[in-house]
């Protein structure tokens, strides 16, 4: 019998047509043809005759291949290697990789549903705070062109050896750059100031701008009246803009309020407009006022005229082609004009570009932080991708058939592997906009939890945020898909192509991967279980502390001032009078004194001194008032208290010590009467020795402290005012008090409990936000545990089967599952265990770099405890049901199978 | 009629018959392509004659207008063979072809029968 192909395929060859297609015709012609072929022959016709006579079929074929070429769509040819990578045509590649993929993934509709909803909870939640992140940290708070946004700090300084701090600017300064500046526009001015609002005396920040502020920050819109405008700088009349807030809590949203006049520090301003919720609320100001009020409203302190006073945060926005460093170099060099008409003055400046990571003194603390919480956030994605490696591992197992057969065929295997990922990569890729979708609503949600007050300034994504979400997304598809694509094509190709894979002949490669994923998700979940247990422990132990003193019912004031000018004339005055006015309020027993309030902000300040015969070494200190012990109800151990009557300084000058210092520097020795030495050569005499305290980290009692008598005249210190009663009304009444004693002060009384209970809430919600993740990581794991578990049960079928028909019992079929199953976790514990170690640790040195007043024990054996009994309940009660599943195999249906 | 010549009339006959032809033939059953040959040819007496290249054409077009559909069935001990079938719309297209013939026929037949007083 002639074969007919080759005649059909020349006469079709130009149409190019798709090759399955051209087949399928080449196929179907040819068996008429040899049919026709056998019945010539069967009516006696010779080979010779019949194959000319059938070859007359194919006549007009042309007219066919002319119908053929309108109706068949055309592909273009490429020649086919069997067993080789063809390097053409990517993009059809890829086309086909996805149309395959999509669906691959429609047949197995529950699994990618799991799979996109797991990827999309640890990459949407990764997304979401990193946009929050990225709002509040990494760009300028502004919302309209913030690459043009810029931030100016000054530094001043007058001693040649010690570089100024950079900050804010002077007046003149502002002055000068914003006349003489090419590079820059919009220059703006704007500083922080708290005084009272009304008759309330308790602190409202307003912000003191200059009058291009609002063209500057622009609000979207306003609701009643109008903005600053640039003659409510020049004229004296004080006028101010308030915000939405301040309208509707202050002043019953009274809609008349354009034109009437409201007090801050008693002095009438009138209200020019009010404007809703905007960028410009820089440290939550519900007021805008002229900066040229600041004498005004501050009655006695004056910036306005001494030109050397640094006051200003500068803002502004760079002019098209310069860039932050040709700002910084000629705003150096306008410094540097203004320093000649300050002799000995030298000036630097610092652009940035508003963030607060730019921040001067600020980037290296918030680039640890930033750091820390993204690790734990990647450590959620990097849960997400073991989790659904596990899941897509067992349908890799499932297809190790197909992928035989196509590399049988001769598919290269990076090109199945291109094939197998670009489905994990189509899922992530599902995944990506409900992850945009939490990138969007997470922030504002999370931002309304941590702070009283919505932020004013746009949490929306950026370019950041996409790029982190593409990334993330790419990388978790990748992750996710090259196990299970690297287990497709590792296995044994002659019985894949049987269809045969039975348990006792595999390799235990996909075992080992799998525990191998486990152990990594019972790691992570394991360490960030502990991280929450860390902030438990601390909260319980900070809510449990016993400070050593009264804290509930002592009222601490803390006072700003810009300028260090006694009002009465002289601090002892200052000290005497605002004594007596506080003594005069109705439950308020003692005032005292101090240079440092419990749990204030910062290190406590340190002086070197020395035991005769020792090293010096620094000691923290604080001075107070003779009153202060008994104020706060610090008992002494020995000795006594200072004394009014004490002279101040004879042939040592008194000092109180507390008992850690004692102990330290006189172990088994009476410390009264003892001496130390400063550095200048004056000496101290212990007079007394206080019981410890605890006033730096809320649950840890102080280093050695050392208390030096008050010198009323030597500048202002807190007041502190032991009372009964209630604490809200007198803490209104103390501020008064002291407002009306040096009413250019700015002021905020509460108790020190009310101290305690801030930072005990921020633990709180930090800890409650590890604690979702960490349930959500323990919840991940233990589905993980479960599928992992389940698919080796039922890979075992077969051996349980045997097992049982060989007379095991249920427990021993437990035993056997347990105790295979067991040995991923309990290496994901240890593992988790040194992860958690040395993230405690981690923790443990950013708190104590932010000088948090609370501290964190990275080593407390609790905390490991209660997780690793969390843990295991939960990795047990995980693998109960594929257990039990396991007990109930039929050992005849098991065999038969073999 | 328009006044066509001879030639064109013919293929168009042809063509419009063939389709016939075959529809109706796939009417009762479905059948591969060379038995549809040999039948229109044993039907009609070898005075209707199909190749290979002109059968398929004409499949291929009434597969491609949705009146017929090909389909590859494998029978044991058989190779496979592609299969037409009449479809819905096939069906529906064949009644009207054959309403239009039967009058066409019925029209030549009066206009063309001998004149016998």
């Amino acid at each position: 019998m002639p074969d007919w192909k080759p005649e059909i395929r020349q006469r079709l060859a130009e149409l190019k047509l798709e090759p399955t297609r051209e087949a399928a015709i080449i196929e179907e012609l040819s068996q008429y043809l040899e049919d026709c072929y056998a019945e010539l022959r069967a009516s006696g016709a010779t080979e010779g005759g019949a194959y000319q006579q059938t070859l007359t079929e194919l006549n007009g074929s042309e007219l066919l291949a002319h119908e053929l070429r309108r109706a068949e769509r055309k592909v273009t040819h490429e020649p086919i290697v069997l067993g080789t990578n063809r390097r053409t045509n990517m993009i059809a590649d890829l086309w086909q990789d996805l149309r395959y993929a999509a669906r691959g993934l429609r047949k197995h509709a529950l699994l990618s549903t799991v799979v996109v909803a797991t990827l999309s909870l640890g990459i949407g939640i990764s997304a979401g705070v990193f946009t929050l992140i990225n709002a509040s940290a990494l760009r300028a708070r502004i919302d309209k062109d913030p690459g043009s946004f810029v931030r100016v700090f000054s530094s001043y300084t007058r001693d040649p050896l010690r570089p100024g701090r950079p900050g804010d600017t002077t007046l003149a300064d502002y002055f000068a750059f914003r006349d003489r500046a090419r590079s820059l526009r919009e220059l703006i001015a704007s500083t922080d100031f708290r005084p009272a609002l009304e008759d309330d005396p308790s602190e409202t920040r307003v912000r003191l701008t200059t009058c291009n502020f609002f063209e500057f920050y622009q609000p979207e819109r306003m609701i009643l009246g109008r903005l600053l405008q640039a003659e409510d700088c020049s004229t004296a009349k004080p006028v101010a803009v308030l915000s939405e807030t301040a309208w509707r809590n202050r002043f019953a949203s009274d809609p008349e309020i354009v034109g009437k006049a409201i007090h801050f520090n008693g002095q009438p301003v009138t209200v020019i407009g009010v404007v809703p919720r905007y960028a410009g609320q820089i440290n939550g100001a519900i007021a805008w006022l002229p900066y040229t009020l600041e004498t005004y409203l501050k009655a006695s302190e004056n910036l306005l005229h001494p030109d050397e006073a640094a006051w200003l945060t500068v803002e502004g926005r760079l002019n098209p082609g310069f860039s932050r460093r040709d700002a910084a170099t000629e705003l150096g060099l306008l410094a540097g004009q203004q320093d000649r008409l300050y002799p000995g003055r030298k000036s630097a400046v610092i652009v940035t570009d508003g963030s607060m990571i730019q921040e001067p003194g600020m980037g290296r603390t918030a680039v640890w932080v930033i750091t820390l919480t993204m690790a734990v956030l990647i450590l959620v994605v990097l849960i997400t991708c073991a989790n659904v490696t596990t899941l897509l591992l067992a349908r890799a197992e499932a297809r190790q058939q197909e992928v035989a057969i196509r590399l049988a065929l001769g598919a290269g295997r990076a090109r199945l592997i291109r094939m197998l990922l670009s489905e994990t990569l189509l899922l992530a890729c599902l995944a990506a906009p409900i992850s945009l979708y939490f990138a969007y609503r997470i922030p504002p949600l999370l931002d309304g939890w941590l702070y009283p007050e919505p932020a004013p300034f746009s949490l929306a994504p950026d370019w950041r945020v996409f790029s982190y979400l593409a990334a993330l997304s790419l990388l978790a598809g990748l992750l996710a898909g090259l196990a299970p694509a690297c287990q497709s094509l590792s296995f044994d190709l002659v019985n894949s192509l049987k269809g045969r894979s039975s348990f006792f002949g595999r390799r235990a490669d996909g075992l080992r991967l799998r525990g191998l994923l486990v152990g990594a998700q019972v790691a992570i979940s394991f360490m960030l279980l502990v991280g929450t247990g860390f902030f438990v422990r601390a909260y319980q132990q900070m809510a449990a502390a016993d400070p050593g003193f009264n804290t509930r019912q002592v009222l601490a004031t803390r006072q700003w001032m810009r300028q260090q000018v006694p009002p009465q004339g002289s601090w002892a005055a200052f000290h005497r009078e605002l004594a007596q006015r506080l003594e005069t309020l109705p439950g308020v027993q003692s005032v005292a004194y101090a240079s440092r309030l419990p749990f204030a902000p910062g290190a406590a300040p340190t002086l070197p001194v020395q035991v005769s015969g020792q090293a010096a070494r620094p000691v923290a200190y604080n001075v107070i008032s003779p009153e202060f012990f008994n104020t706060l109800d610090i008992p002494l151990v020995s000795g006594r208290a200072f004394q009014e009557a004490d002279p101040f300084c004879g042939r040592a000058c008194p000092v109180v010590v507390s008992q850690e210092l004692a102990r330290q520097f006189w172990p088994g020795q009476n410390p009264l009467g003892q001496t130390l030495r400063l550095p200048r050569g004056e000496l101290l005499e212990v007079v007394g020795v206080a019981r410890d305290t605890s006033t730096q980290r809320i649950g840890e009692p102080d280093d050695p402290l050392l208390y030096l008598r008050w010198n009323p005249n030597g500048g202002p210190l807190a007041p502190l005012a032991r009372f009964s009663g209630d604490a809200g009304a007198l803490a209104r009444a103390v501020m008064t008090k002291v407002r009306e004693a040096i009413p250019s002060a700015e002021v905020k009384t509460e108790t020190i409990q009310a101290a305690i209970d801030f930072n005990l809430e921020i633990v709180w919600k930090f800890g409650t936000l590890l604690l979702i993740l960490g349930a959500l990581a323990l919840f991940l794991a233990a589905i993980g545990i479960y599928g992992v578990v389940s698919f080796a049960v039922s890979q075992r079928a077969k051996e349980m089967g045997v097992r049982l028909a060989l007379g095991a019992q249920k427990r021993d079929i437990y035993r056997v599952v347990f105790a295979r199953s067991i040995r991923p976790i309990a290496v994901g514990l240890l593992l988790g265990l040194a992860l958690a170690l040395s993230a405690g640790a981690a923790l443990a040195r950013t708190l104590q770099m932010l000088r948090a007043p609370f501290s964190m024990n990275a080593y407390d054996p609790i905390a490991y405890v209660i997780a690793a009994v969390l843990f295991s309940t939960v990795a047990l009660l995980a693998l109960v049901g594929p257990a039990r599943r396991a007990t109930r195999v039929d050992p005849m249906a098991a065999l038969r199978d073999e | 009629m328009q006044n066509i010549n001879a030639q064109k009339f013919e293929r168009e006959l042809k063509k419009g018959g063939a389709e016939l032809l075959v529809m109706s033939l796939l009417e009762a059953r479905q059948r591969h392509g060379y038995e549809l040959r040999k039948l229109i040819e044993t039907r009609s007496d070898g005075a209707l004659k199909f190749n290979a290249a002109s059968l398929y054409l004409l499949l291929y077009r009434l597969e491609k207008r949705g009146w017929i559909e090909g389909r590859w069935v494998e029978k044991a001990g058989e190779r496979r063979r592609r299969f037409y079938k009449l479809t819905k719309d096939g069906k529906k297209a064949l009644a009207a072809q054959r309403g239009i013939w039967e009058s066409f026929v019925a029209a030549i037949n009066r206009v063309t029968r001998p004149e016998n007083a």
